[in-house]
């Protein structure tokens, strides 16, 4: 039996404002869409690679070790990372809403490219293990 | 007396310029029945308390200690971004993709530093240990992959 504790985290996000404001206002959900025009990006390009990728295996007759699992992911993580800033952002302010968005754009940017650096490696080992 | 209670606890007027700070100065009125006794030892202009200064609660030395620490954490992360962005190619063809791509890769390079500039202005009013908290959140969410899994050069 092992005592070692969870050791509860607090909340991240406090709340900030006691009244009940309107969750979705004009203003929130201009900033939501222009904001959803940048994550789109991210998903167009993941789109893309879902696309593509595939046919470049084909092409060099490995149809059978696409990563799959590595593009759905690819697609997932703006769009999760956005419904999750759209979230988080409901009863803040706007200046709030704005930085949530724009912090969730950059972790999806690193993110994007950590998919393509994971896809790379496995793509050497993938070709390793051919070669060898 | 109860005045001499609280004297014992508080500094009753810490901007008069006669107050100062040794117990040689301070005069004890309940003994002395005289009228006050020039202490003669206590140079009267020493330390004039800090009158222009109101007093504010300070960041405390942790706190600035443990922002140092993460500021320099964040920074090594924007560095490693750097590196491991180096060796990204593109075959972006038409212009708008390859700006829009170099966007994406600045994005990714300030990450750390859009999260930790977030991070404080997120919890501008909240407790200290929440914007620790969100900043060691950010140790995580921005972490350099592609530099870890292929290093700098590849």
């Amino acid at each position: 039996m092992s005592d070692a504790v969870e050791p509860v985290e607090p909340e991240v996000e406090p709340v900030e404002t006691p009244t009940a404001k309107p969750a979705l206002t004009p203003l929130s959900l201009v900033i939501a869409g222009v904001f959803g025009l940048v994550y789109a990006y991210f998903v167009y390009q993941a789109i893309a690679n879902l696309i593509e990728l595939p046919k470049s295996y084909d092409a060099i007759g490995l149809s059978a070790s696409v990563p799959w699992v590595l593009l759905v992911i690819g697609l997932l993580v703006p769009v999760l990372v956005y419904v999750l800033a759209f979230i988080l952002g409901l009863r803040r302010r706007v200046l709030d809403k704005a930085v949530i968005f724009v912090m969730g754009v950059a972790v999806t940017a690193g993110l994007a490219f950590t998919v393509v650096a994971i896809h790379r490696l496995t793509f050497q080992a993938l070709a390793a293990t051919l070669a060898g | 007396m109860r005045a001499d209670d609280d004297d014992a606890l508080t500094w009753d007027e810490v901007s008069d310029p006669t107050h100062v700070a040794t117990p040689a100065a301070r005069v004890e009125p309940a003994e002395t029945a005289s009228p006050r006794v020039e202490p003669v030892e206590a140079p009267v202009v020493a330390a004039p308390a800090p009158a222009g200064e109101p007093a504010k609660p300070a960041t405390s030395s942790f706190l600035l200690v443990s922002y140092g620490i993460l500021a320099g954490a964040f920074l090594l992360y924007t560095v490693g971004w750097v590196l491991g962005l180096r060796t990204v190619v593109f075959v972006e063809v038409d212009t708008l993709s390859r700006i829009l791509s170099t966007v994406a890769q600045a994005l990714a390079v300030a990450s750390p530093a859009i999260w930790f500039g977030g991070a404080f202005v997120l919890t501008r009013a909240a407790k200290p240990v929440y914007r620790l908290l969100l900043l060691v959140a950010g140790l995580v969410a921005t972490i350099p992959l592609p530099f870890i899994l292929l290093g700098a050069s590849s």
